[in-house]
């Protein structure tokens, strides 16, 4: 009697200390921020330019396709979402599967480069990363592939500089902003709501933190409350955290946008939607979108409310590729990228695609 | 002048009105509480209108100033410009105008503080009409959580499965009204309006800050950032340098003229050695102690990247100009 009853005093104090671990386990989550080592496939920094900077991936595999990948990143959010953790990277397993793989990652903005505008990103940096991962891979030619806004910067690019692109990826790539359909997002970014030139020059970059809460407002219910509702009970059912703290650290990692680049995002995109109309001019370089030739696979996700159906399939009736593909998979914006559908969906689409283009 | 206790009593009734109504659901009556406020609303703008109709100095009199210059006895100091008898009011019309001026201007601020408070009341009553609007809305909201807690198996053990099924229950059916509330104009014009003071806020504050500490003769902000900008015009030289190179280098590797010029990318390299070890040498002096940069040492560092940026001028040129001769002995031969 005696031996049960401190049996079960001891397990009811186990059972107490497990709870505090836990929830002090969760509280320094909140307290914090999310902490957690991305980026891991090893990478060479080959170039840098300002606070941009071209990675090269370290093959993991022979290296079997001779036209190596730039992959191209937007301006919100950072990079290392490509290469999240071991296990669930696309860099990695792209790299597994013989690819030469390049990322131009922005980088931080400072104050200094609040002018900094599609023009110089499109006409400066990438064809000078080109420059870089041609010599550097060897190659004649290359594949580049935009995720979100780096899809609409390469595709700027691919209508300008065809001479040596060979593919064109676009993954959850707007080119079309039509505000009858954009839902929510058409409201916030209305020129009666948002005057893009008064935050920018009150702020120089737009703080990281304005961008993330105009996402997050999208689906506030989602993201200020079910996220840390899945995170409790992750943690008190014990179930791996790696992932979850990875994606959260990536979350709230948003740089801030440079001021010019804001501008001309909010008003020539999405509020005038010139893109599509070809009124988009980089230093006086008009941008055509049909003297894009490559072949091209277009990726977007039903469930993506960032970027809708109709403003990624928009590209397919502009090009003039003859190879060209619109894909879509039952996911969302990030989603898509990331995590077990990802590994099933996207990935295997990609590589599959690339595999029968890339010069074996 | 409305009776404040009757004012009292309708508001009172209307709002009991409302309340009942609104629990059954019968928005057919719905009766505004806020229409009594619309009448005191309206019982001012014609206090306002009385009051802006009348004229300052008729409120004062004419009359009574001609009547009390008339009642001084003309002196040397104050003649009479005129005879009093025939033009009693011309001796003081420019004061009389002085005076009429500075009460239109002190009308013309009442007439806008009240304005602006009457648009700012009828705003926030408004709003308030709105949410009041909201709230069968909300009703069905609330009945859908309550049938979706109820159609779920079981009962929660602990805390976590109650405030998990909380979610899952709460989820969809606030999701729904709050995406619907978001999208609805007021919410719209009131989070724009948020932002843009935010945004002014921010620039005048940061702008006082720093002529603040520019006063104090300490670098700021903006001091770095221009730097960093002159370091940037730097770099941007440096990679059409390198380009120039590249391509020139790319050019004599096809051509058989390499020996030929040797010399010259000896002394190139050189020079270009030279520059990186400078850079270096500029970019840890900055890196080395941000917070005790002096003004002093921002502009001595401005001055050096002058002078480099002038010897990389040099060098772009005369590599340019051996560029373009190996091109006309390539023309030649």
């Amino acid at each position: 009697m005696a031996e049960s009853a401190s049996t079960n005093g001891g397990s009811a104090t186990l059972e107490a200390q497990s709870f505090f671990d836990k929830y002090s386990a969760g509280l320094r989550v909140l307290v914090e921020g999310a902490q957690a080592d991305t980026g891991r496939t090893p990478k060479e920094t080959i170039w840098t330019k300002n606070k941009a900077k071209l990675y090269r991936y370290e093959p993991a595999a022979e290296k079997k396709f001779p036209v190596p990948i730039l992959m191209v990143y937007a301006l919100i959010n950072r990079p290392y979402v490509l290469d999240l953790l071991p296990g669930n990277s696309f860099v990695e397993y792209l790299t597994g599967q013989g690819f030469d793989v390049y990322l131009l990652d922005w980088g931080i903005p400072g104050d200094e480069d609040a002018g900094l505008d599609f023009e110089h990103l499109v006409l400066d940096y990438l064809p000078r990363a080109v420059k870089k991962v041609l010599k550097t891979s060897g190659a004649d030619e290359f594949t580049m592939l935009g995720y979100c806004m780096g899809g609409t910067m390469s595709a700027m690019y691919a209508s300008l500089f065809p001479e040596k692109l060979k593919n064109l990826v676009m993954v959850t790539t707007p080119v079309h902003f039509p505000r009858e359909t954009m839902g929510t997002y058409s409201l916030f970014t209305d020129q009666k709501y948002l005057n893009p030139d008064v935050l920018a020059d009150s702020f120089g970059n737009i703080p990281g933190e304005i961008i993330d809460t105009g996402n997050r407002m999208l689906k506030p219910v989602t993201n200020y409350v079910g996220t840390y509702v899945n995170m409790w009970e992750r943690i008190f059912e014990d179930k791996p955290m790696e992932s979850w703290l990875a994606m959260n650290k990536w979350v709230n990692d948003g740089p801030p946008f440079p001021g010019a680049a804001f501008k001309t995002w909010i008003k020539d995109f999405y509020q005038q939607n010139k893109l599509v109309k070809g009124e988009i001019r980089l230093r006086g370089r008009q941008i055509d979108l049909s003297k894009i030739e490559v072949p091209l696979l277009s990726v977007a996700g039903r469930k993506d409310h960032i970027c809708l159906l109709p403003q990624a399939e928009a590209l397919m009736d502009l090009i003039s590729s003859e190879d060209k593909e619109f894909f879509v998979l039952d996911a969302g914006h990030v989603g898509l990228m990331t995590g077990r559908g990802a590994k099933k969906g996207l990935w295997p689409k990609i590589d599959t695609w690339l595999e029968t283009r890339s010069g074996i | 002048m409305m009776d404040p206790m009757g004012l009292w009593k309708q508001w009172y009734e209307t709002s009991a009105a409302m309340w009942s109504n609104v629990f059954e659901a019968g928005r057919e009556n719905y009766a505004d509480p806020y229409k009594v406020y619309q009448q005191w609303f309206d019982g001012l703008e014609g206090f306002q209108q009385t009051f802006g109709a009348m004229s300052w100095p008729s409120m004062v009199g004419n009359d009574s100033l001609t009547a009390a210059s008339n009642d001084r006895p003309a002196t040397a100091a104050n003649p009479p410009t005129e005879p009093a008898a025939q033009n009693p009011g011309a001796a003081l019309k420019p004061a009389s105008d002085a005076v009429a001026g500075q009460a239109a201007e002190v009308r013309n601020l009442w007439n806008q503080w009240f304005q602006a408070s009457q648009e700012s009341w009828q705003k926030s009553i408004a709003l308030g009409q709105e949410a009041v609007e909201l709230t069968p809305r909300w009703i069905g909201t609330l009945d859908q959580i309550r049938n979706n807690l109820l159609s779920a198996e079981g009962y929660p053990t602990d805390p976590l499965q109650l405030s998990t099924r909380l979610y899952n229950a709460t989820n969809g059916p606030v999701s729904d009204f709050l995406g619907d509330l978001l999208e609805r104009e007021e919410i719209l014009d009131v989070s724009s309006q948020f932002l843009q003071n935010y945004a002014s806020f921010s620039k005048v504050f940061r702008r006082n800050s720093e002529d603040y500490l520019k006063n104090l003769s300490l670098p700021v902000r903006s001091d770095i950032t221009r730097v960093a900008g002159l370091v940037l015009a730097l770099e941007e030289k440096i990679d059409n340098l390198e380009d120039t190179f590249e391509d020139f280098e790319d050019s004599q590797a096809a051509s058989q003229a390499a020996s030929g010029n040797a010399e010259s990318l000896a002394s190139i390299q050189e020079h270009i050695t030279g520059l990186e070890n400078k850079l270096e040498s500029i970019s840890n002096s900055a890196d080395a102690s941000p917070e005790a940069a002096s003004a002093d040492a921002v502009d001595s560092l401005e001055k050096r990247l002058d002078n480099v940026e002038g010897k990389i001028d040099q060098i772009l040129a005369a590599l340019e100009r051996s560029g373009q001769d190996d091109v006309r002995k390539k023309g030649a031969s």
